[in-house]
């Protein structure tokens, strides 16, 4: 049975003849389930990376999240990927190269990824 | 952030309120479920820098919390995808179909109940097994077996003799080139219209001449339907409301798009599709033009091929941004039988009308600059484009190569040609019967 139980449990309720048939979307399977790193368990002294993805506002978006961080955690280190690496905002796959740059310069990413 | 996590980078994506579920449904088919997500009022675009400026002060306490919170474990591989699940429903054919609504596992249209019976009869179209599997359906990355398959073509309305192309369409959507994410999971109003070729299409009796796209060809409607339902049904393509859908902004009204090529109609000089791919006569493939809604090239006045082909240059001129800058798949111009017959008249092979296209189908500086694509899709541009740009060219190509321009012929008889112009454009893939 799936997760949408409670629905054709409402629906099948009805006095009748019942049958069987498929549910249509079947079983996910994620590429690779992912082991988390472990969190951060403070901000002071981090190195936190803001990643834009070109899509508009979101820079200042995260130049705002930047200064917000800054009065609370004075220390922390801060880098505008954007600015440093640009390719890195390619709003699309990720190069490796980018990837790399990003990994060795900052202990957390915050991201901007909307539209 | 899913890529920057598998090197050791912990991570908060922050997202817009109306692409939350879609967030979470990419995060959790990549192996990230529960990826720390902070929810921005939607929208960051198409407001003052400002305004969205202030949206950080709302959602600062959230990033915090989300980046220093430790991340709940994740079970997502208990599950077997061998064989689908059976539900119990009422024998009753609106009943059937309002459960089919209610769950989202329908397009909005009826469905033909997918029992097992059904699907057993459908299975006999193919030689492949019911558990092999053609791939994963980004972004929910629902497992695309050959029975998930035969399920949706039974919904769908198809026939057994149909599966093998429906199988090939899926094939081709998820070879990596095609990049099936795009599609499934923007703002734009994508359209993926299956190009069938060769002898299966006479064999089924698949429209290609006159009023090819037409609903009504039972072929083209069922075929396109089924790979429809299936490409979004396991996708898991949920718009916020709830129902089966896309993030697409306006969508289109698109149950089917399936046509092919019209070989009758081919100029003497101009080869069949699928040779350009290394089939031979004898192969049946499907192509898949993954494109935003298609362009009417309506050209009544010119009486020669060359006017043909300058009014198709300056309809492509007229798209905003660069085609091949913005989509790597570039553009399918399906050429109408009339149009063909002019263009090919005068001597041009489909690698010259490519070339002429390429060379002349060019756009302003200025007007690429303000297209809004410009900036978005600037990392994506090639360095000859950026130099351009760059140094005042006044006139830019909209094309990176001509290989990123598709030609073929379809549908009958009228001074009408069809452009599309696509996100991406990859390999046909072989119809095994």
């Amino acid at each position: 049975m799936t997760e949408n139980n409670s629905i054709i449990e409402q629906t099948s309720g009805r006095k009748g003849n019942m049958i069987e048939v498929y549910d249509p979307t079947g079983m996910v399977i994620p590429e690779n389930v992912i082991r988390f790193p472990p969190r951060i368990t403070t901000f002071r002294g981090k190195r936190i990376g803001l990643l834009w993805n070109s899509k508009p506002n979101g820079n200042h978006y995260l130049n705002k999240v930047a200064e917000l961080l800054l009065q609370r955690f004075p220390d922390v280190i801060i880098t505008k990927l954007w600015e440093v690496k640009p390719e890195t905002a390619n709003p699309d796959k990720k190069s490796d190269s980018a990837l790399d740059f990003i990994a060795q310069n900052a202990d957390v990413v915050i991201a901007a990824q909307g539209d | 952030m899913t890529q920057l996590e598998k090197r050791g980078i912990p991570t908060v994506a922050n997202v817009t309120s109306e692409f939350r579920s879609l967030a979470a449904t990419c995060a959790a088919g990549l192996g990230a479920e529960n990826l720390p997500i902070a929810i921005v009022e939607h929208p960051l675009g198409g407001i003052s820098p400002e305004l969205a400026a202030a949206k950080a002060e709302k959602t600062i306490d959230d990033i915090i919390d989300k980046a220093i919170s430790a991340i709940p474990f994740s079970n997502a591989l208990s599950e077997d995808y061998c064989s689908a699940p059976l539900v119990s429903a009422p024998a009753d054919i609106e009943a059937i179909n309002d459960l089919y609504y209610r769950n989202a596992w329908c397009d909005g249209l009826p469905i033909v109940p997918p029992t097992e019976e059904r699907v057993e009869k459908m299975l006999a179209g193919t030689r492949y097994k019911p558990d092999h599997l053609l791939g994963l359906v980004p972004p929910r990355m629902g497992a695309a077996t050959i029975q998930m398959i035969a399920i949706n073509a039974v919904m769908a309305g198809a026939k057994p003799d149909h599966l093998p192309v429906i199988i090939a369409a899926i094939e081709a959507a998820l070879k990596p080139e095609a990049e099936l994410r795009r599609w499934q999971a923007t703002t734009r109003p994508s359209v993926i219209t299956l190009f069938v070729q060769g002898p299966v299409v006479k064999k089924l009796g698949i429209h290609y001449g006159q009023s090819a796209l037409l609903p009504g060809p039972k072929p083209n409607a069922v075929i396109g339907r089924a790979f429809n339902l299936t490409v979004r049904l396991l996708g898991g393509v949920i718009s916020p409301s709830g129902q089966t859908g896309s993030m697409t902004t306006f969508g289109m009204p698109i149950y089917s798009s399936c046509l092919a090529e019209n070989e009758d109609a081919l100029p003497v000089n101009w080869e069949p599709l699928r040779l350009e791919s290394g089939y031979t006569l004898e192969n049946s493939v499907v192509s898949i033009f993954g494109t935003t809604i298609p362009l009417m090239q309506n050209d009544h006045d010119s009486t020669d091929g060359k006017g043909v082909l300058i009014s198709t240059c300056d309809l492509i001129a007229g798209q905003l941004g660069r085609v091949g800058g913005v989509d790597p798949g570039g553009m399918v111009m399906l050429f109408g039988p009339e149009h063909a017959a002019s263009i090919a008249s005068e001597g041009y092979t489909k690698q010259d009308v490519k070339k002429y296209i390429f060379e002349n189908a060019v756009t302003s500086r200025e007007k690429i600059l303000r297209s809004g694509l410009w900036h978005l899709c600037y990392e994506d541009q090639p360095d000859w484009i950026k130099e351009s740009v760059k140094n005042g060219v006044p006139m830019i190509p909209q094309f990176d190569a001509p290989e990123q321009i598709t030609i073929s012929v379809a549908g009958g008889f009228g001074k009408q040609s069809l452009l599309r112009v696509g996100y991406t454009n990859p390999p046909p893939a072989l119809v095994r019967d």
